[in-house]
């Protein structure tokens, strides 16, 4: 747990929206789970984009195992998304492909594994996660949970160093998504495996992850253990934790 | 008056300047991928491939056959009306396969291509782009680009291709029925004048126009299809993407035309 | 084949779909390119007006050498009835496109043949379906009766021109006859006349005479002249 995996240094964005990021830094290490909260447009939902490049009108830098990521060229760029293992709220199933096709895709697109090594892969992935049942259908004729569970899949199989999952969990019945929840857990034991979780509920994920980071108006407003997540007697995240209005987040 | 008129010609010549630079660094950035062509596995093109070739190709079959048969009646019709009766038997070939085969043959299947797959495909990618499974398939660390639109235009060019060479062997054959009704030709020697008619230049023109239709109409297609960022620009964009097609495939016959037979 | 379309049907629609294209493609190529896939003959039409000897069986020459036969007769109906001969011929035999055949007898009274003769300027090779235009025809029993035809009709000609001629010769002579009459009738005319004029002539002879010498007379006293007429009257009167 010493390697850094992840590190943003000094970012600065302004969103068209509005929403804006200030003189953002932080570090995630190997093997650790952190979870970022913070209330609607406190910058949470515009860190992704930085971190994977898809905006570029940023100031600062983003690291990934050492290596500067707005140097990356084209093919790099696609290894290094391709390193991550991406799960947002919208999902984002090929529609016209079945459960196994999307699940299979990253395994087809990256690796040399043959159809037959690839469908045991893909097979055991869907035991694990319980979507045996739904494999030869195509993602319409899916419950939300089993989209999830698809998505979540598709973004685990080529086993990727860091696992971002962004407003995936919320709107699900705990119950449905325990598959999940409980491969996280055993992911996160391992110590060369990250997970950046964004969420709304941080209370909810304390056994999942060691780091807690609060945003408020693009700034960093808390960042500490879990430990300290339940202790800290900070006003943003005690107010966050009440559910209050009063308090130093102004809610617009 | 003048000074708004000066303006209105201005901004619309600006306008088409920036999207032509903006096709243009579409066109590049596929052309780049390209360079990383030798890592892509071909067998995550193949479903899609096979897919759009059914929908491109094997389906639009019976549409562009019946359109066929009624071409090239069409056109025997009015040549039996306007040609002279007698000797006419040996004229008709060389009428069949330039109309047909140079013109009529590559540029109707090209428009019925545009209609039923070029509209499905800018469709398909705006809504894959509206509901986000663009973003995710870039996110899982596929080249989008090349993943859309390469698997696309090798279907419609194997497509187009094929459907020319239908549609033209339809029509001919419908050409020959309604001849028929005026002049006696047997088959056999009907199928030799054609075949006298016509020439290898004939096929290559057929040829590159196919392969030229068969990558405009889905590389403008797709283009189209990533540009909409809100659901209600998704039409606008599709039928956009349906007439500059039209209008690039009509240019680009005339083009090829001039560049064989002129 | 079953197996393989019921595995993946899409692939075997489009394997179809891609294959179908080719052969018609390869095919037309090969066509175009001279071969025929009818193996060492090849079938071409002879457009005949008539088909009066030719039969199924007609045997087709090229300098004599045999080389082919018909094998079928149509019969055309539009533009107006005519015929066409399937002719199958030897492939290895080189024809050419503008060739003409010849129906002739191979002797008086033998069987009809189609006779193939090459252009002294040679076209493109004879293809497989190609139509033979530009037919020599030349049919003894025909000729024949057009040179009898054709003799009938000169001589109805030479026949009415001996009428005409014939016709036209009492015509002639009845107007000599007819011109000697009138040139007797004027000198009747002439004769009858003779003495009349003798006197006529005579009588203008005394009055130019009188006229004479009354012309005389008048010269001498023209007076006397003019008074003589009133002596006279009054001397008829008074002898009244």
């Amino acid at each position: 747990m010493t390697r850094k995996l992840l590190e943003l240094k000094n970012i600065s964005y302004k969103a068209k929206s509005g929403i804006h990021l200030d003189n953002l830094s932080f570090d995630i290490m190997h093997g650790e789970s952190t979870l970022i909260f913070g209330p609607e447009e406190s910058g949470i939902s515009e860190l992704f984009d930085i971190i994977i490049k898809v905006t570029k009108d940023y100031e600062g830098e983003v690291f990934y195992k050492d290596k500067n990521i707005g140097q990356f060229r084209h093919q790099e760029l696609l290894e290094y998304k391709k390193d991550i293992g991406y799960v947002h709220g919208n999902y984002g199933l090929l529609s016209n492909m079945t459960v196994k096709q999307n699940i299979a895709l990253p395994l087809d697109y990256h690796t040399d594994l043959s159809e037959e090594e690839v469908e045991i892969f893909v097979e055991t992935v869907a035991v694990l996660l319980k979507l045996t049942h739904c494999l030869d259908e195509r993602p319409f004729d899916l419950t939300a949970s089993e989209i999830l569970r698809t998505a979540f899949a598709r973004s685990i199989v080529l086993d990727p160093d860091l696992l971002y999952i962004e407003h995936a969990f919320e709107n699900h019945c705990r119950m449905n998504i325990k598959v999940i929840i409980e491969f996280l857990r055993e992911r996160s034991l391992r110590n060369d495996k990250s997970l950046i979780l964004i969420n709304y509920s941080p209370e909810n994920y304390i056994d999942l992850v060691d780091k807690y980071i609060m945003l408020y108006d693009g700034r960093i407003v808390f960042q500490g253990t879990t430990e300290n997540f339940l202790s800290t007697d900070n006003p943003y995240v005690v107010q966050y934790k009440k559910n209050s209005l009063e308090g130093p987040i102004v809610i617009s | 008056m003048i000074v708004k008129l000066i303006s209105f010609f201005g901004s619309r010549t600006c306008s088409y300047g920036a999207a032509i630079a903006d096709f243009s660094s579409f066109i590049m950035s596929i052309v780049n991928s390209f360079k990383y062509l030798k890592k892509v596995r071909f067998r995550t093109y193949y479903e899609v491939i096979i897919n759009q070739t059914i929908f491109t190709g094997v389906n639009a079959l019976i549409i562009v056959a019946s359109i066929a048969l009624l071409a090239g009646g069409t056109v025997i019709i009015q040549a039996l009306t306007s040609l002279p009766k007698f000797g006419v038997e040996g004229f008709l070939g060389n009428l069949l396969v330039i109309i047909i085969a140079r013109e009529l043959g590559p540029l109707l299947t090209a428009l019925i291509v545009i209609s039923r797959s070029g509209s499905a495909i800018a469709t398909e990618i705006s809504v894959q782009k509206w509901s986000k499974e663009i973003l995710s398939m870039e996110l899982i660390g596929i080249d989008t680009r090349l993943f859309i639109v390469l698997p696309r235009v090798i279907a419609s060019v194997i497509s187009i291709c094929g459907l020319i060479i239908i549609f033209d062997i339809v029509a001919f054959l419908g050409g020959y029925l309604i001849s028929q009704t005026v002049v006696y030709i047997s088959l056999d020697q009907f199928g030799q004048t054609l075949i006298n008619a016509f020439t290898f230049k004939d096929i290559g023109a057929a040829f590159l126009k196919g392969t030229l239709f068969g990558i405009t109409i889905p590389v403008i297609c797709c283009y189209y299809g990533l540009k909409p960022v809100s659901k209600f620009e998704i039409p606008i964009y599709v039928s956009k993407a349906v007439m500059r097609t039209l209008f690039v495939t009509i240019i680009l016959n005339i083009m090829v035309s001039i560049m064989f037979y002129v | 084949m079953k197996r393989l379309r019921d595995r993946n049907p899409n692939e075997f629609r489009v394997g179809l779909f891609i294959l179908v294209p080719i052969t018609i493609l390869l095919m037309f190529i090969l066509l175009k390119l001279g071969y025929s896939l009818s193996g060492s003959t090849i079938d071409v039409y002879l457009k005949i007006d008539n088909i009066s000897s030719i039969k199924k069986g007609t045997s087709i020459k090229l300098k004599g050498y045999d080389v082919g036969k018909v094998v079928d007769l149509t019969p055309v109906y539009r533009p107006a009835l005519h015929f066409l001969a399937k002719m199958r011929i030897q492939k290895d035999i080189e024809l050419h496109e503008d060739c003409s055949a010849i129906i002739l007898n191979q002797n008086i009274i033998g069987d009809t043949v189609i006779e193939l003769r090459n252009p002294y300027r040679r076209g493109k090779p004879l293809l497989e379906g190609d139509v033979i235009e530009g037919l020599e025809y030349v049919n003894l029993e025909e000729l024949l009766k057009e040179v009898n035809k054709l003799l009938t009709s000169v001589t109805s000609t030479v026949d009415v021109l001996k009428q005409i001629s014939l016709e036209s010769r009492s015509n002639i002579r009845d107007m000599l006859a007819n011109l000697s009459n009138s040139v007797g009738a004027v000198n009747n005319i002439l004769q009858k006349s003779q003495g009349d004029i003798l006197t006529t002539l005579s009588t203008f002879r005394d009055t130019s005479k009188v006229l004479n010498e009354i012309s005389k007379e008048l010269k001498k006293n023209p007076m006397k002249f003019i008074l003589k007429g009133k002596k006279e009257e009054t001397q008829e009167g008074k002898t009244k």
